[in-house]
């Protein structure tokens, strides 16, 4: 994503969430949104079955 | 009498039970301990004399009987507001109860003598805490002691107190074993009950202990085992104590160790004292776990999802209170669309059905603990094959993917070339951790693992 989607998905959730974000706390946030959606591609990327239920209690 | 900074929890215990020793003169040496060394290594917030000069007066029996421990700020103190390394906390209400494990401990003789640092609200590898200053490496005091359990790791490590009790949601125990050299046991996830402690994230949440002998760390959690219905994810299975079977050696066990993923990003000392303990024990046979890398980003967005719905209360009224590293990381887990999360819910179970395939071959999984030794306090970035490249994103890069799935892991020292411990992982099948202490024991008695006694 590029820093300007970031933003603006930082902007959005802020005010869906009711969140105030100064800033100087903008770069950090959208850095880590950035950071986050990187690794949810990760997990996004791997196909699961529909079946593929978590577990509602879990168990190691 | 016996030496108040290194004797073990074992040793403090048979002494007071053969009434060699006084519990109340132990308490004193523990306390004049922490008052002498605690200015410099800030391992204790807070420090509970009072209430363990009056136990110990009374004599004290059980497994435990007069042995001194404490325990990460995030366990419930009566009377002491549980701060969870936070600024904010230290409003809430003092708990009017201790947590379901220290009761336990008290239970068995133990006397419990502080609270300990830790990260805030323990989002955190280093150690460092914003409002309460960073806890100190016994071993270099310029150092991590590693986090977020800062303060578990170097009261045990600096010999202030034989056991510590800690969490560990992504390697939070296992992290400042390894900076702090000393034995940590992250159990199965639902082994030892979380009632009473201040959450961090629900699905990953562990508790355990420290300490600087394996059987110190199986007495405290032989004490510690069994049913809460304070902890919803508390097992009702009840499994034989361990300390019995940690004489039983390692014949027969299929060690393994861990490659791949494993090995891409740890410097060369800690690969090389790695595969010399891996060596040692005949833990010849190299796994690659499947899709590891994937395991730590499923990790990741359950972390920062949780963790933020948590505090999302707190980040909306008082975010300026927050250490500003930990609140924008919240912030962002705040924001992360619930198909991601429910996606790396369900990746969990996939990955922990592709982990018990593993455990059909083998007993155990040798890993290391962290991809380098105790970095210096502040420090930013470390330098890898000759590349610059981020400290803290790194620093959980071996623990993460374990407690994803919630598999029990002794965290054991081992010497590093530098003079700094480095720390490994013995890792086993769910409800195994007889197993890995068994296998720690084995390494304990052979001279291959040691919680080395730091320089004063």
């Amino acid at each position: 994503m590029s820093d300007a989607e970031l933003a603006a998905w930082m902007d959005a959730c802020a005010v869906v969430l009711g969140l105030e974000i100064a800033r100087e706390w903008r770069d950090a946030v959208r850095l880590h949104l950035g950071i986050t959606s990187a690794m949810a591609e990760q997990v996004m990327g791997f196909a699961l079955p529909d079946e593929a239920d978590p577990l509602p209690v879990y168990r190691a | 009498m016996i030496d108040a900074a290194w004797a073990s929890g074992a040793e403090i215990a048979a002494g007071v039970r053969r009434g060699e020793i006084a519990s109340a003169d132990v308490v004193d040496a523990t306390l004049a301990r922490i008052a002498a060394r605690n200015g410099i290594l800030n391992a204790f917030t807070t420090v509970t004399g009072q209430r363990a000069k009056a136990r110990a007066a009374g004599g004290l029996s059980g497994s435990l009987a007069g042995v001194p421990f404490a325990v990460k700020n995030l366990f419930d103190i009566a009377g002491v507001p549980t701060v969870a390394g936070s600024k904010i906390n230290r409003g809430h209400a003092p708990p009017t109860a201790d947590a379901t494990l220290i009761a336990r401990m008290e239970a068995a003789g133990a006397v419990l003598v502080g609270a300990l640092n830790m990260g805030e609200y323990a989002y955190d590898f280093t150690g460092e805490n914003l409002h309460d200053g960073p806890s100190r490496n016994p071993h270099d005091t310029s150092r991590m002691t590693g986090g977020s359990s800062g303060g578990s790791g170097g009261a045990v490590a600096g010999g202030l107190v034989p056991i510590a009790l800690g969490s560990d949601t992504n390697g939070s125990i296992r992290v400042p074993s390894s900076f702090c050299g000393v034995f940590g046991l992250k159990p199965t996830f639902g082994r030892l009950s979380r009632g009473g402690s201040f959450p961090f994230v629900a699905s990953l949440d562990h508790l355990g202990p420290f300490a600087r002998t394996v059987t110190d760390l199986a007495l405290a959690y032989d004490t510690m085992t069994g049913p809460d219905e304070l902890d919803p994810a508390c097992t009702d299975r009840v499994d034989a104590p361990v300390l019995p079977v940690l004489e039983q050696g390692i014949g027969g066990l299929r060690l393994a160790r861990a490659g791949g993923y494993f090995r891409e990003g740890a410097t060369a000392e800690v690969l090389t004292a790695f595969d010399e303990a891996a060596a040692a024990i005949e833990a010849v046979r190299e796994i690659e776990l499947p899709e590891v890398v994937r395991a730590r980003a499923a990790a990741y967005v359950i972390t920062t999802s949780e963790g933020a719905a948590l505090h999302l209360q707190r980040l909306r009224t008082r975010a300026r209170e927050f250490d500003p590293d930990v609140r924008d990381r919240l912030i962002a887990g705040a924001m992360v669309p619930a198909p991601w999360v429910v996606q790396a819910q369900k990746f969990r179970r996939w990955f922990r059905g592709a982990v018990l395939k593993v455990f059909e071959e083998v007993d155990a999984i040798i890993a290391p603990s962290t991809p380098f030794t105790a970095p210096p306090l502040g420090q930013k970035t470390f330098v890898l094959n000759g590349r610059e490249v981020p400290l803290r994103p790194n620093i959980g890069i071996y623990t993460q993917p374990i407690s994803f799935v919630g598999l029990p892991v002794v965290a054991v020292p081992v010497p590093g070339g530098s003079g700094l411990p480095v720390g490994l992982q013995i890792i086993t099948a769910p409800w195994r951790e007889d197993v890995a202490l068994r296998i720690a024991a084995e390494m304990e008695r052979r001279g291959i693992v040691r919680a080395p006694r730091p320089p004063e």
